[in-house]
């Protein structure tokens, strides 16, 4: 077991090497230059001052001599500096990362629970005109783009209603008070959480409808147990198991996914800084935020194989 | 003795695409689906000849209009009558996707088919690669590849196009593997078949029908990212309308709330033409695949 994660571990490794030259290359290709995003229009510089300054940052090497110095760097835990407010980039995702956390987790608590709970019914009542609209109502929320079902949330709760604030992580000018927050939260976590609501959704559906047909449960049912008994503690505990595979691989996505709807909700965290960054054209940042979420992807699947075989003792890796 | 052998003629065994046409008959939603898409691609086609207006020219005497008889789905911030500017991102958006689902899935195939045939060092290599561009957080990456090198349409398609095969990649390889150890594929190598012959005639043929459905979803996908990419600004660069940059306008507050006519129309486009395919979809899975359990 040890043996097979380690081993998983090394194989991505290589993996994360070339997704580092892709980001560098990308990175190097985005249109602008440092050293003039740096200087204001007001200072007047000389073309040595210029050629000086890319110097200093390494811009005048070759470009396979800029990526050492970069990974150098990013092996030391230093990321860079932004172009535009000259702040340490690791800095930067270490202040915004927890606002991000607490969107992730709201949004998924919220998928988990509507996702499992509707997909169970669901295969309980197959062929139900329940399980017929629910279905549908999967396919509405695998296609709705979520930016698009925010403005609708913001249009509809905090516009009309005014339910709910319509942006931000506080209302501007006060304390920070948890029920306020979980009131600015709540717009853009719903919005996130209805497609992964539906993929949930479908896979616990398909998955407590397998386990349904399996002998065992025919003998719990034989032995006269309740019905609640035999789904808690027979059917769901076995159905479970795919569906945590689909969690996990949607934890990486989420993190990355939450990009547009930050920008839309204003909400402080690294999906917002990244967008800033690209319409700033500020490359460090860029690149820590692609690196940042890749590497995440890459955990969220590796813990996902990990949890896999914890929750069923069946799985072994040799 | 004739009338046995019309008897005989009458039970012919039907082909498997008559088969599965009949079985996604059947599928309702899917039905819809294509309805709903043959509107969509009519209007989407045929806009020029349905409305009179210029999708870009601007009418700075009709600002911000809200629906009449003249402007059925009122004007814009700059006068632009909203169904025609609709119909016509109709045109931009399901191009979008059409062609950079086709890229995918050509990308996709050549290297599934490579790695699933060729096997061994190659298979290794290629999919080291498809699991280095799955990696990408997608829309992060295409985000960042769109801010490197600009807005345009072609862009927009080659990027989506670029960086989604991987999926089609690992399914097409999955039933390569699978299939070539089949006894139909020895029998044909015992023959002297040559190789490109066996995986191109003898087993791709039978990898079409997941192909088809994977493409179907992957262009709901292509639909909803080129969406994401030009509500961002980095996709279909103005003023050519598309679904996605027509919903740029509502990131203002004003049109937001008073003038919803500007931006749910575009919005709904997206979420029905998605929603149609991936009922499509479904029926074909149904229709195709019936082991499939999802």
């Amino acid at each position: 077991m040890l043996a097979y994660f380690i081993r998983r571990l090394l194989i991505n490794i290589p993996l994360l090497v070339g997704i580092t030259i892709i980001v560098f290359v990308l990175a190097s290709l985005m249109p602008g230059d440092a050293v003039l995003a740096m200087i204001s229009s007001d200072t007047p510089v000389t073309d040595d001052m210029i050629k000086m300054r890319q110097g200093e940052l390494g811009l005048d090497l070759p470009l396979h001599e800029q990526y050492l110095r970069w990974m150098g760097n990013i092996i030391q835990g230093n990321l860079g500096y932004s172009f535009v407010s000259a702040e340490s980039v690791s800095k930067m995702i270490v202040s915004r990362i927890p606002a991000t956390l607490e969107l992730m987790g709201v949004s998924l608590s919220i998928s988990i629970i509507l996702g499992l709970t509707l997909g169970t019914i669901s295969a309980l009542k197959q062929y139900s005109w329940m399980d017929y609209g629910f279905t549908v109502f999967g396919f509405i929320g695998i296609s709705i783009p979520d930016f698009f079902l925010g403005m609708v949330l913001v249009f509809v709760f905090a516009l009309k209603l005014k339910w709910f604030p319509t942006s931000g992580f506080i209302t501007a000018g006060e304390e920070f008070s948890l029920a306020d927050n979980l009131r600015h939260v709540f717009l853009p976590a719903l919005a996130l959480a209805l497609v992964r609501t539906a993929v949930f959704m479908r896979y616990t559906r398909a998955s407590v409808l397998e386990v349904l047909g399996n002998d065992y449960v025919r003998t719990a049912r034989a032995k006269g147990l309740l019905q609640n008994v035999i789904i808690l503690r027979h059917v769901m505990r076995n159905a479970l198991i795919p569906v945590i595979t689909i969690i996990g691989v949607n934890l990486g996505v989420l993190f990355a996914g939450s990009v547009i709807i930050e920008t839309i909700f204003q909400w402080p965290g690294i999906g917002m800084m990244f967008i800033n960054a690209v319409t700033g054209r500020d490359s460090p940042v860029i690149m820590g935020y692609v690196l940042l979420t890749s590497m995440i992807v890459l955990a969220s699947n590796l813990l996902t194989d990990l949890a896999y075989s914890l929750v069923d003792p069946r799985i072994r890796y040799e | 003795m004739t009338t046995t052998i019309a008897k005989l003629e009458k039970i012919r065994p039907e082909s498997l695409w008559s088969k599965a046409w009949k079985r996604f008959l059947r599928h309702k939603l899917a039905l819809f689906g294509l309805s709903v898409m043959a509107v969509l691609l009519f209007t989407a086609i045929a806009a020029p000849v349905l409305t009179p207006y210029s999708p870009i020219k601007q009418d700075l005497r009709n600002l911000r209009k809200a629906p009449t008889a003249e402007h059925m789905l009122g004007t814009d911030g700059v006068g632009r009558d909203i169904l025609t500017r609709v119909l016509h991102a109709g045109r931009i958006s399901l191009s979008v996707g059409l062609v950079s689902v086709s890229i995918s899935a050509l990308v996709g195939i050549v290297i599934g088919v490579a790695a699933g045939y060729v096997g061994g060092k190659t298979d290794m290599l290629l999919m080291r690669l498809t699991d280095m561009v799955m990696t990408f957080p997608s829309l992060v990456i295409i985000i960042t590849v769109a801010a490197a090198t600009g807005p345009s349409v072609y862009n927009a398609m080659l990027i989506i196009g670029l960086l989604t095969w991987p999926s089609i990649a690992r399914l097409v390889r999955g039933q390569f593997l699978s299939l070539r150890t089949q006894q139909f594929v020895t029998a044909a190598r015992s023959i002297g078949v040559s190789n490109w012959e066996i995986a191109f005639k003898h087993i791709f043929p039978n990898t079409i029908s997941s192909i088809t459905v994977a493409i179907t979803f992957g262009m709901a996908t292509s639909i909803l990212m080129e969406a994401s990419l030009s509500f961002l600004g980095l996709g279909v660069p103005p003023p050519t309308p598309s679904w996605g940059n027509m919903l740029r306008d509502a990131q203002s507050m004003n049109i937001l709330e008073g003038m919803p006519w500007i931006w749910l129309p575009p919005g709904i486009m997206i979420a029905l033409s998605v929603l149609s395919i991936n009922f499509i979809g479904d029926g074909l899975r149904d229709a195709l695949d019936p082991r499939s359990l999802l």
